[in-house]
């Protein structure tokens, strides 16, 4: 089980995820502002972060990049995520573990989670 | 002594007179020589005259007599070869109508030569008026007392030179009058690119005369965003002789910037040389606007629709996870209901992908991601999807070739959701479909999906693949959709160089294959 941050500005999806991850039994924090994403990972020692790509007024690309930016979460999983078409690259050029195209399939994000989680207790 | 004197005198006077006698006959001999030769010369002159393509008359005294006419002249008159000695107007009255009497009085009484170019002249032939059009000259002939005794007519027919002049300048300026009152922004510069014309749509664009946009710099219009760029590809296009085209924003004479789209093209001359560069410059702010009122649109479709359609979906997948966790334990249905809510949630998804990949073809923006794999795998795995999720279809599959491809596997995959829906969709009594894998011509690798159904008028067999395009049926609901399943079908098989064949009874079902190279 890992502690999880959902990071989208859109309030029903960030619940919607957490309430699946949730039943996963996963611990979920959500927050709607991207500029304390830092803060709140510190403050949950946040093992996971799903980050949209579309946030209003920021960029996800972004805020992935300026986390890689710091030593303290160069090696932190990212999810990121959008409902925008042929973004895959760009968010995994600035840094995203992995990319889930809106709308997802329950399945495809428990699986991708699953095996970043599982993937980082074998190491 | 006188008379002997008087005989010496007249000796010496006998003697004077042979001696004029003598001389007087050496000048008749000279004189006749003369003679003999000006008659020589006249006559070679007369020849060249007669023989000359030019139009040659001689008219004498006031009344204008035909002294001598060329034969090209007589040609030209039209009135036979015996008018010499007549007075020219009496043969060719129509002349006098026309002012050439005018001219020719100006010349006989005032010794002023004339000259004209291209004059239209009308002669009557046959009793009918015959327009040509001659360069002449007139010239007063004096006698040696220096008085006009006449007027010596040289002229050349330019009937050709001139009608061609004629169609010259007509298509000049219907060609200057169509570049003035076409909407385009047409320009024109010398080989070095310095403008040398503006069309009347640039001066009201710009607000300027056409001397002042020539002696500005021409980039002094473009937004400075993109006068580097612009000044490159100038250049370069300048260089190489080359086309340029470009889409450029240019300011009006409210000083606003609106998109144009601009060309340029090299004008060769004959010898290959450039001439002169024609540009044109199209506004397209209206198409811009449309372009990016539409790309906003799709990012709407495609984030604001997606959103709350991934949480119905999260939320209808965790619910049937969860009453499955609990095996059903409880009265009311929901497990049926959610998972036709799902189903629906599932073609919801489909359309807006649908109308997005519409949207892609239109602006270009559909890119296959081709990777290299086995057909009949992909094949198989969407037939088992399509299967489950259609529980009353029955599908046959014959694998009667094994093929390897390079293609976009989920597009393909889509290509064949598409067949097999549209073949249980049409087939409303009996479902069985057969689906076959089969090599197409030996290079390429195809997927034949038949049905029983309803099959396809001919009339609609050339339209299916047309957007928007639907089969009409006695209830329109029967068939749902937007039209465009095969027509994306279609730009996706042919953007790998495939092709979609379709056969169809009416009646008794449909055939439809999509074939794709195979990788060697």
């Amino acid at each position: 089980m890992a502690r999880i941050l959902i990071v989208d500005d859109d309030q029903t999806i960030g619940i919607m995820i957490q309430d699946i991850l949730e039943f996963k039994g996963h611990n979920v924090v959500v927050t709607q502002q991207p500029a304390t994403t830092k803060d709140q990972i510190l403050q949950h020692d946040i093992e996971l972060v799903l980050l949209d790509k579309l946030i209003s007024g920021v960029d996800g690309t972004d805020v992935c990049s300026e986390l890689r930016k710091d030593e303290r979460f160069k090696d932190l999983p990212i999810i990121m995520m959008s409902a925008l078409h042929n973004v895959d690259e760009i968010c995994r050029e600035a840094g995203a573990t992995e990319f889930l195209s809106k709308p997802f399939d329950m399945d495809t994000l428990i699986a991708a989670i699953d095996s970043i989680v599982n993937g980082e207790s074998q190491n | 002594m006188k008379e002997g004197l008087q005989i010496e005198e007249l000796e010496q006077e006998i003697d004077k007179l042979r001696q004029k006698n003598a001389d007087l006959k050496k000048q008749a001999f000279d004189y006749e020589k003369h003679i003999s030769n000006l008659e020589k010369k006249l006559y070679q002159y007369k020849g060249v005259i007669y023989s000359s393509s030019a139009l040659i008359t001689f008219l004498k005294g006031p009344d204008y007599i035909i002294e001598f006419a060329n034969r090209p002249i007589l040609k030209v008159w039209g009135k036979g070869d015996r008018i010499e000695g007549k007075a020219l107007f009496d043969v060719l009255p129509e002349l006098r109508e026309q002012g050439i009497e005018t001219y020719l009085n100006q010349v006989f009484y005032k010794g002023i030569p004339y000259h004209a170019q291209g004059l239209p002249i009308e002669h009557e032939v046959d009793g009918k008026l015959i327009r040509s059009y001659f360069d002449f000259s007139y010239t007063p002939q004096y006698d040696a007392e220096k008085n006009i005794i006449g007027i010596g007519v040289i002229a050349q027919d330019v009937t050709n030179r001139e009608l061609l002049n004629d169609q010259v300048r007509k298509r000049e300026k219907e060609f200057s009058e169509l570049i003035d009152f076409m909407p385009h922004k047409i320009s024109l510069a010398n080989p070095e690119g310095e403008p040398v014309f503006f069309n009347k749509s640039w001066q009201d664009y710009t607000g300027k005369p056409m001397e002042e946009l020539i002696q500005e710099k021409w980039w002094s219009a473009i937004h400075p965003d993109q006068l580097d760029k612009a000044q490159n590809e100038v250049n370069e296009a300048l260089s190489r002789v080359k086309d340029l085209d470009m889409e450029l924003l240019i300011k009006d004479r409210e000083g606003e910037y609106k998109w144009h789209l601009y060309r340029t093209i090299p004008v060769l001359d004959d010898k290959g040389s450039l001439s002169t560069w024609i540009s044109s410059s199209t506004e397209i702010q209206k198409l811009k606007e449309v372009e990016q009122g539409k790309e906003s649109f799709l990012k709407l479709v495609s984030h604001e629709l997606k959103t709350p359609v991934t949480s119905i979906k999260g939320y209808v997948q965790l619910l049937l996870k969860m009453i499955r966790d609990k095996n059903g334990e409880t009265d009311i249905p929901v497990q049926p209901y959610l998972g036709r809510i799902e189903d629906q949630i599932e073609r919801l998804i489909v359309l807006i992908s649908e109308m997005l990949d519409l949207s892609r073809i239109e602006t270009n923006e559909m890119k296959m991601q081709r990777e290299e794999f086995q057909l009949n795998e992909q094949v198989e795995n969407i037939v088992q999807e399509v299967s489950d999720t259609h529980s009353d279809i029955e599908i046959v599959l014959n694998h009667e070739a094994s093929c390897l491809v390079e293609a976009d596997r989920n597009r393909v995959g889509q290509v064949l959701i598409n067949f097999l829906t549209n073949a249980y969709k049409y087939s409303p009594e009996e479902k069985n479909v057969e689906v076959k894998i089969h090599k197409y011509n030996d290079d390429f690798a195809a997927v034949t999906v038949s049905d029983k159904g309803i099959g396809i008028r001919e009339r609609d067999r050339r339209n299916i693949f047309k957007r928007f395009y639907r089969v009409e049926s006695k209830n329109e609901n029967t068939y749902s959709g937007f039209g465009i399943g095969l027509y994306l079908s279609k730009e996706i098989i042919e953007r790998h160089n495939g092709k979609i064949i379709l056969e169809s009874e009416y009646g008794k079902g449909s055939e439809f294959t999509f074939t794709l190279p195979l990788k060697s």
